[in-house]
């Protein structure tokens, strides 16, 4: 009787202990592409906290938006705005644009790095990810192998460089033509080269 | 409020309420609050350090137009065009930085990273944030300048911490900036978003210097800084514009409501959140202003 109440003690703090690292399994800042629609933003996302994040850019000022959310397991449903500044004072906006894009939508938790908005399938990259791997600059693919690091810069002057390298190839995609293509490599674009290198004279 | 502007107002009242007595009584009152005024010389009200930065900003300003007025001596053609420009907007800086010295409006200046300059309405602050540099100060006191002069305005919205830009922010404004930045640096350093075209061109005819860091644009001559260029400044390729959601076209308090509209498309929450889109599309904002903030005072413009 004892080990049955033991074995059901250990099972509950097992999956209290599970349940705990399922909802603080999403703490991280998510970066997406954007575009005409959205302008540069991110998401935060903290237990049951999510946070959009528009930068500042000339007057306008960084915007903070806090939505009141449900996190399940593999789902983020965005409810509505929460609204903890006075909304007493100020000239009232309706149908604000960007809040109405996430208000009433879902994010699919794909893996703690990468989250998809369901509506409009536009994929969330975990930041410390995308800026550990190429920061903010765009990916060159020649002949399908990529250039990303410094030493690589030398590799694409000499392809530059119409002497020493013939460009047969050249495309140049970004946003969610890019994504659709290469995933996160995709996020600030893709130039795709095809060529062959001269033979020296 | 400027002691001026209420001067005016009280007069206008008195004119429109048609009462003589009413009219000789406020120009007196009036004319000792202006005595008084002029009595107390200008009316400092920058923040004691900040004052401090001033007085270093002036001091450049004069080195700067001294050594550009060296230069000019030596150059010819477009690069002594491009110089005469930056002195010209380097005196007209020094001229404007009186004006926001003699503001009723505090002005205080904080290092950020991330550079702007937004209005406090309960304190009647400025506040211009720079990213510690000479030329990025410069940028956000031209910003301060256009606030004092009406040619941007902000707008107190529900639920929102701070004022947000209102509807005479545009392009024009933030060309101003650049170009006030460019005369003190002599070089512009912008992330530009390029077209697909221009970066397969830039690609094709092997020009790029940076290597991987494409998207950089460096501007070494003042009337290389357009709309068109400003529109396209970001921080990362291909990310959406705020800009773009502003006016191409030059706004002032003295636009009529029809031009403030058509130039604000993009923030249309704004003309019918405060219901412009169903006013006489030729009355001057400044007329609608004055009357809507008698009863809900949340746009703040100088005039």
């Amino acid at each position: 009787m004892l080990n049955i109440k033991k074995s059901i003690l250990i099972c509950l703090i097992l999956n209290s202990f599970l349940g705990l690292s399922q909802e603080s399994f999403i703490k991280n800042t998510y970066t997406t592409y954007s575009d005409e629609s959205l302008p540069e933003h991110s998401l935060f996302i903290e237990n049951s906290r999510v946070l959009l994040k528009v930068y500042s850019k000339g007057l306008f000022p960084e915007k903070n938006i806090n939505f009141i959310s449900k996190i399940t397991k593999d789902t983020i449903c965005i409810l509505g705005e929460e609204k903890d500044v006075d909304q007493t004072k100020g000239i009232k906006l309706n149908n604000d644009k960007l809040v109405s894009k996430f208000v009433n939508t879902r994010f699919y938790i794909k893996s703690k790095n990468l989250i998809v908005h369901v509506e409009t399938e536009r994929p969330y990259f975990n930041k410390t990810v995308v800026d550990s791997i190429f920061g903010n600059q765009i990916i060159y693919l020649v002949d399908g192998k990529i250039l990303k690091s410094e030493k690589d810069s030398i590799v694409l002057k000499d392809i530059l460089d119409k002497k020493k390298f013939k460009i047969q190839k050249l495309k140049m995609l970004k946003g969610e033509k890019a994504i659709k293509s290469y995933g996160i490599l995709g996020l600030n674009g893709i130039v795709e080269i095809k060529g062959r290198y001269r033979r020296c004279q | 409020m400027s002691i001026i502007q209420e001067f005016k107002n009280n007069i206008s009242s008195a004119l429109f309420s048609g009462s003589s007595g009413s009219l000789g009584s406020q120009l007196q009152l009036l004319q000792s609050r202006l005595d008084s005024y002029e009595s107390s010389g200008i009316v400092d009200k920058i923040e004691p350090r900040s004052k401090t930065k001033l007085e270093e900003l002036k001091r450049r300003l004069k080195q700067k137009i001294n050594t550009l007025n060296i230069h000019i001596e030596k150059s010819k053609g477009a690069k002594k065009k491009d110089l005469e420009a930056r002195i010209k907007e380097l005196k007209e800086a020094l001229e404007e930085i009186k004006l926001i010295e003699r503001s009723q409006t505090e002005y205080e200046f904080r290092v950020s990273d991330t550079p702007d300059f937004s209005y406090e309405d309960v304190a009647d602050k400025g506040i211009v944030f720079y990213d510690s540099t000479l030329g990025s100060l410069l940028n956000e006191l031209k910003h301060a300048f256009q606030f004092e002069t009406g040619k941007i305005d902000f707008i107190k919205v529900s639920g929102e911490p701070e004022n947000l830009p209102g509807l005479l922010y545009d392009l024009g404004d933030e060309v101003e900036t650049y170009k006030r930045q460019y005369a003190y640096d002599g070089v512009l350093k912008l992330r530009v978003v390029m077209t697909e075209e221009e970066m397969l061109n830039q690609l094709k005819s092997g020009k790029i210097k940076n290597g991987l860091g494409l998207g950089t644009l460096e501007i070494k001559k003042m009337k290389k800084i357009t709309a068109d260029v400003i529109v396209r400044v970001e921080d990362s390729l291909g990310s959406g514009s705020l800009y773009s959601s502003i006016s191409r076209k030059s706004l002032d308090v003295h636009s009529s409501l029809g031009s403030i509209k058509k130039g604000n498309r993009q923030r249309s929450n704004f003309i019918t959140g405060l219901g412009i889109d169903k006013l006489d599309k030729n009355e001057p904002y400044i007329d609608f202003v004055k009357v809507f903030i008698k009863d809900t005072p949340f746009i703040y413009v100088k005039y």
